[in-house]
C-alpha cells in the first residue's frame, strides 16, 4: 500500500482549520503539529534567550515537545478571540517561565525562605522602627488576623519566591494561591484600617 | 524568625494596596493572548480588559509572561516583514 502523502505545510491556517486539524486523527493532525512546532520553538527561543546564560536554543528544543503536548491537551481551552498561534505561543511562553522558575528554586525549601524575611537595607532603620507603635500594631495584626497558611504564603512572596513555587510547596496551584493572598490582604487591610493605619503611616518603608 | 519592621511595613503596604476586585492568574492567563494582540494592534486593551490590566499591574509573574509574549509577537511580526521564512521554506525562492 502506498503511504498517503503528507499535506503541504500550512502555518497560516485559520483558527478553525487549526482546531479541526488538531482535533482530528491522521495526517492532518500530524501536519498541524509539524507546522506548529517551529512556531513554538521560536517563541521558546525568544523567551529563554535573555533569561539564561547559555543554551537557550537547546533548551527551547527540549521544551518544544512539552509545549506541543500542552497545546494538544488544552486545545479546548482556546477561546477563539485571538489567533490560534498567539494562544499557542502564550502556552509556550508560560511553560518557559515555569521551567525557569522551577530550576531557579528547586533546591530552596519554603521554610528557609520564610525564616529569612527581608530586612531594611539600613539596619539602623529597622532598629529604630522596632520601637514604633505602628510596627507593634502591624506585628500583632499579622499574627492574629491571618491564618498560618496565609502568613506563610505572604512571607514567601515578600521574600521573592514565585507564586508558582510557593503554590507547589503548599500543595495548591498559582491561581488558588493568588486568591488566598487576595483574601489575606483584604482581611489585613480591614484590620489595619480599623486600627487607624493607612498608607501615610508607612512613609518610612523605603524601596 | 519574627518579621523585621521592614518586612512588616511591606506586608502592610501590600495589604493596603489590595484592589477591591481582582482576577487571578488563571483568568488573566486565559485572556492574555487577546490582550497582547490588542496591544500589538494599538487597540487600548487596558480599556477593553481592565481586570487583566489591573492583574498585570499587581502580579509581576503574569507581567513577565505578558512582556515575553509581546516580544515573541513583535519578533514574529518583524521577521515576517523582513522575509523570515518558516524552516521548511528556507532556501526556496
Amino acid at each position: 500500500m502506498r503511504p498517503r502523502p503528507r499535506p503541504a505545510p500550512r502555518p497560516d491556517r485559520s483558527n478553525e482549520d487549526w482546531l479541526a486539524a488538531l482535533q482530528s486523527e491522521g495526517p492532518e493532525h500530524d501536519a498541524a503539529l509539524a507546522d506548529l512546532r517551529p512556531v513554538l520553538v521560536r517563541a521558546l527561543q525568544i523567551t529563554l534567550a535573555p533569561r539564561v546564560d547559555r543554551g537557550a536554543d537547546a533548551l527551547a528544543e527540549d521544551l518544544a515537545q512539552q509545549a506541543l503536548l500542552q497545546v494538544r491537551e488544552r486545545v479546548d481551552q482556546f477561546r477563539g478571540d485571538a489567533r490560534f498561534t498567539t494562544w499557542a505561543q502564550k502556552v509556550a511562553v508560560r511553560l518557559a517561565f515555569s521551567e525557569l522558575r522551577r530550576k531557579r528554586w528547586e533546591n530552596v525549601p519554603l521554610d528557609a525562605v520564610v525564616a529569612d524575611p527581608p530586612s531594611d537595607p539600613t539596619p539602623a532603620a529597622d532598629a529604630r522602627l522596632e520601637e514604633s507603635e505602628t510596627v507593634a500594631t502591624i506585628r500583632r495584626l499579622v499574627a492574629n488576623e491571618l491564618t498560618d497558611r496565609q502568613r506563610t504564603a505572604l512571607e514567601a512572596v515578600l521574600a521573592g519566591m514565585p507564586l508558582q513555587e510557593v503554590a507547589a510547596r503548599l500543595d495548591t496551584n498559582r491561581n488558588a494561591l493568588y486568591k488566598l493572598l487576595h483574601d489575606a490582604r483584604q482581611r489585613l487591610k480591614r484590620a489595619l484600617e480599623a486600627e487607624g493605619i493607612g498608607p501615610d503611616d508607612l512613609i518610612d518603608v523605603g524601596p | 524568625m519574627p518579621l523585621s519592621p521592614h518586612a512588616l511595613y511591606q506586608t502592610a503596604a501590600l495589604a493596603l494596596s489590595v484592589p477591591p476586585v481582582e482576577i487571578g492568574c488563571g483568568d488573566c492567563g486565559a485572556r492574555l493572548d487577546r490582550f497582547a494582540e490588542m496591544e500589538l494592534q494599538g487597540l487600548a486593551p487596558a480599556e477593553a480588559l481592565p481586570l487583566v490590566e489591573a492583574h498585570l499591574h499587581e502580579c509581576h509573574e503574569c507581567r513577565d509572561e505578558f512582556e515575553a509574549l509581546m516580544a515573541v509577537l513583535r519578533t514574529a511580526q518583524a521577521e515576517g516583514a523582513s522575509g523570515w521564512r518558516w524552516p521548511w521554506r528556507r532556501g526556496r525562492s
